[in-house]
């Protein structure tokens, strides 16, 4: 059925010990695993269960939702959510390995992962990378040509980040505004830090090692919609930006 | 002190600066202000050309800054407008032998003087540009809807926010044709990069060419519709509120509608 590491479970054992609903403490943050194959009316039941005997422990945590293999129906995740929510759950994502259940949840505004374990490696690798780096630099202005930003640490721009303009960070560079110029993140190797923008267009990118230039012909490119990139199998991927790492 | 010290500058060369002043300068001498120009492209002057005033040269900027001369002696008065003075450039020295402080010092006298000082600033952001920007105290960038010059105007802005500050945009040059066929930036674009407020747009006119070559400058040519842009700005500059036409009147709507079928 399910198989992740588990460190310290809590589960909850109904009928021949099948267990509806665990909650697992992992790396990325508390787990909610639902069993699969069960009826979902029962495994909906157990939850509600299970976060009355919590007491609002979990009120403010984000979560991962790990529903398996599980065909979920529409209704049945507006209950969920419901319940989630009432409790004061931030949802952060969602593992399913289903299409049906993948594109349902996507839809409805939730990110979808296509596993726990490689999230957990994720998870793993970032807190390093955040711990190397002490320092932020916050810039309540734009960047324009010819202007330079150096930092050991995150960078933040409030503004636009011409082109000719540059910034050189070890960590993660967010820009709140369009960035046209060049930046290169995670200096001089860090794969695991990322880049953010509101438009992310610029004509060269790099992050750690990797360096990605724009397409030739996609010299306008233009998107209306925040960013990110990072580093995947070793290539600089964008996409959109999920309002989570 | 009761003038007003304005640069006119670009970074990139040949986007319409000296064109610009002189417009501007007889724009402002035609509603009666009392106006100097300082052409502060030491080593390649041409503002006394487009204004017509070459022949009448006798001392220029570094002679007044050597002690060579008085201000006045120097200050050739435009043969239209007896309100309208330029101090022209020195064509046989350099941009480094003059230092900013000087250029502080002489914008600071011809203040006390004239209401406004406009400074014709020279290609580029080294010496030439840090004196002319020295004794200003607002700016006006001058570029063309085209890649390059904004791309240098946008580090011209940074330059000039550590100092004047914010300029006000001059887009030169629009092409409506070529922007209706988005062969060329539009203004949305070149705001978009930017983001300095927009002082005027200028259409691309054959005419600014023959005025040029004739020293008689667009804005005192009543039917010229680059002239008529000039002169909004004019009163622009002067404080009134005279709104930016869409050029050609549909463009706007032509862009809107290329806006909705892309997207962009």
């Amino acid at each position: 059925m399910i198989s992740v590491p588990s460190t310290r479970d809590r589960a909850i054992a109904v009928g021949g010990g099948v267990e509806l609903f665990t909650i697992k403490g992992l790396k990325a943050g508390p787990t909610f695993l639902f069993h699969d194959q069960a009826p979902f009316h029962d495994v909906l039941q157990a939850v509600t269960d299970e976060l009355a005997r919590a007491q609002g422990f979990f009120r403010d945590s984000p979560v991962v939702l790990f529903f398996g293999d599980r065909l979920l129906q529409k209704e049945e995740w507006w209950k969920l959510k419901e319940l989630l929510l009432g409790e004061g759950l931030l949802l952060r994502y969602a593992v399913a390995t289903s299409p049906v259940s993948r594109e349902l949840l996507y839809k409805e505004g939730l990110p979808v992962r296509d596993s726990l374990v490689a999230s957990v490696v994720e998870q793993k690798t970032a807190p390093a990378a955040a711990q190397k780096n002490t320092d932020t630099s916050y810039l309540r202005r734009g960047l324009r040509g010819g202007q330079k930003e150096i930092c050991e640490g995150d960078v933040i721009v409030m503004g636009d980040v011409n082109q000719g303009a540059e910034i050189l960070a070890g960590g993660d560079v967010v820009v709140v505004g369009t960035l046209r110029g060049m930046v290169h993140a995670g200096y001089p190797d860090n794969k695991d830090a990322v880049v953010v923008a509101l438009n992310l267009t610029p004509l060269q990118l790099r992050i750690g090692p990797m360096i990605a230039r724009a397409d030739d012909d996609q010299n306008n490119r233009r998107v209306s919609r925040p960013e990110i990139a990072r580093v995947k199998d070793d290539h600089i991927m964008i996409e959109p930006y999920q309002g989570k790492l | 002190m009761g003038g007003r010290a304005i640069v006119v500058t670009s970074g990139k060369g040949g986007v319409g600066k000296t064109t610009a002043t002189a417009n501007l300068g007889l724009g402002l001498a035609r509603e009666d202000r009392k106006v100097v120009m300082i052409d502060g492209d030491i080593g390649l002057r041409n503002l006394d050309l487009i204004m017509g005033l070459e022949n009448r040269i006798v001392y220029h900027l570094l002679d007044v800054v050597r002690g060579r001369c008085q201000v006045r002696q120097a200050l050739i008065k435009d043969k239209r407008f007896p309100n309208l003075s330029l101090l022209p450039a020195s064509q046989v020295d350099q941009k480094e032998d003059i230092s900013p402080e000087q250029m502080r010092d002489l914008t600071a006298q011809l203040k006390e003087d004239f209401d406004f000082v406009l400074i014709d600033c020279p290609a580029g952001i080294e010496q030439g540009f840090r004196n002319a920007i020295a004794g200003a105290n607002e700016a006006i960038l001058i570029t063309t809807p085209e890649v390059s010059p904004v791309r240098d105007a946008d580090r011209v802005i940074g330059l000039l926010q550590q100092s004047i500050g914010d300029p006000r945009l001059i887009i030169n040059r629009m092409n409506p044709e070529m922007v209706k066929k988005e062969q060329m930036l539009n203004q949305s674009d070149v705001l978009e990069i930017l983001a300095v407020p927009l002082l005027g747009i200028v259409p691309e006119d054959e005419e600014v060419v023959i005025a040029g070559n004739s020293g008689a400058p667009v804005v005192l040519n009543e039917r010229s519709r680059s002239g008529q842009a000039y002169r909004r700005i004019v009163q622009r500059i002067l404080g009134e509120d005279v709104p930016i036409p869409e050029l050609n009147g549909n463009v706007g709507f032509i862009q809107r509608l290329g806006k909705l079928f892309f997207g962009r």
